[in-house]
């Protein structure tokens, strides 16, 4: 039953991945419709993702598959330098994790976007996440006046 | 994903922002903010502000950084702290409101937000960030919280246990503490008192409030005890304690060598390993 081990999803622009099905189980999205359906060569649409960033997620579900015997350090750094990327690729990212529903996956993504807010100013924090400030001059004002005191 | 976001993201990525995350996500993220992390994303914008007082993002760094020293007597200090800064708004409002609004203090409710924010008073935050008002009371070193603080001879033979009650103040800049109490009369101060010299209070009694203790016919031979004893009631911040690495005997005829004027606490104790042999006649 070779022919079972195959999935094919299709991404919201309507790219199709051939990927293996241990791949694809990671996501308990797909392995809930391979269970209820269980689709033979099926194509299963996912269509809140785009095909860049189903690449993206696709790329790191191999590599967390694969590599379960690679040591802490070496996944780590693969962790790293897969999470080194522009705020709106985190954005998708993280928006395809949630809907895929990979955990460790938007574990490392919180992690990520969590470190870029350290040591920022709300103006930079603004900047760099596409935040609007809607305070109003009153309570910018109470701010300042309570800037007394901060952290170490 | 919102349908209105989705459209954002499809005509240009680049204006997603972070608050278009799934709520779990955004919830995630504040999750991993150390508390001046947290205070700095409070100043974004409004809806962040509003997460990010929340208690339970705030009770992890509660119980990480002051678990350790904070009692129930100190949690009393806070509660006066907050009363006694609400008292002059109370005096503008009549008394009606002003009593439900103490009572909303202790135990925060979600619903009365929206309530509070449009009297537009800053004390009226305090009601909403409870436990964010309460660590940053505690790390500005604006409250003074009864613990107690092992003596300087801490780490020496004879001297394991000793400490006194006093108020105590924190150092951000420095990570240590200031020590106020009583001594011979006089209003004696400490600086510069790390972290491993405070603990909170064994028994939730006031230094200079003679405590009976409910367990003395229940301990046996092979039981820890502590005993504390105090030297004038007068003097609540003289006391001082000793976990005894002598035999219980030696220190129960301390107490009552001078027994007028010495009080005596025992607390069993499980952690130590030590064997000690309390015999009572």
């Amino acid at each position: 039953m070779a022919f079972t081990k195959k999935v094919t999803l299709k991404s919201s622009d309507g790219e199709l991945f051939i990927i293996d099905r241990a791949v694809a189980l990671q996501s308990r999205t797909i392995q809930y419709v391979l269970e209820d359906t269980n689709p033979v060569d099926a194509i299963i649409p996912v269509p809140a993702v785009d095909a860049r960033t189903l690449s993206k997620v696709l790329e790191y579900c191999k590599k967390h598959l694969i590599d379960l015997n690679t040591d802490f350090e070496d996944y780590s750094k693969w962790d790293k330098d897969f999470v080194d990327a522009e705020v709106w690729m985190l954005y998708d990212l993280i928006m395809a994790a949630d809907y895929l529903h990979i955990p460790p996956l938007i574990d490392l993504i919180c992690d990520k976007i969590a470190s870029m807010f350290k040591g920022q100013t709300p103006d930079k924090i603004r900047e760099i996440f596409n935040i609007d400030n809607d305070f109003s001059k009153e309570e910018e004002e109470d701010f300042k006046k309570k800037s007394g005191w901060a952290f170490k | 994903m919102t349908i209105s976001s989705k459209v954002l993201k499809t005509e240009k990525e680049e204006d997603v922002s972070l608050l278009d995350l799934p709520e779990l996500a955004l919830e995630c993220i504040l999750q991993r903010l150390s508390p001046s992390g947290l205070c700095s994303m409070a100043r974004v914008c409004t809806s962040l502000r509003d997460r990010c007082r929340s208690d339970h993002l705030w009770e992890k760094h509660m119980k990480q950084k002051w678990g350790r020293v904070i009692g129930p007597a100190a949690y009393r200090e806070w509660q006066w702290h907050i009363a006694s800064r609400k008292r002059p708004s109370l005096l503008k409002k009549s008394n009606k409101r002003g009593l439900s609004r103490s009572l909303f203090s202790v135990c925060p409710l979600s619903w009365i937000r929206p309530k509070l924010e449009s009297s537009g008073e800053p004390s009226c935050s305090l009601s909403v960030d409870y436990i964010k008002a309460w660590y940053l009371s505690l790390e500005s070193g604006k409250l003074w919280f009864p613990a107690q603080v092992y003596n300087r001879e801490n780490g020496h033979l004879g001297f394991v246990m000793s400490c006194y009650d006093a108020l105590l103040s924190y150092d951000s800049c420095t990570d240590t503490f200031r020590a106020r109490y009583s001594s011979q009369g006089r209003q004696t101060i400490e600086e510069n008192i790390p972290w491993h010299r405070l603990r909170a209070p064994p028994i939730d009694v006031l230094p200079h409030v003679l405590h009976v203790s409910d367990c003395l016919n229940d301990l046996r031979p092979g039981d820890h005890i502590e005993i504390q004893w105090r030297n004038n009631i007068e003097l609540p911040y003289g006391a001082s304690s000793n976990h005894h690495s002598i035999p219980g005997v030696h220190c129960i005829w301390l107490v009552l060598k001078s027994f007028c004027i010495c009080y005596l606490i025992i607390v069993p104790t499980s952690s130590s390993t030590e064997q000690i042999h309390v015999t009572l006649c």
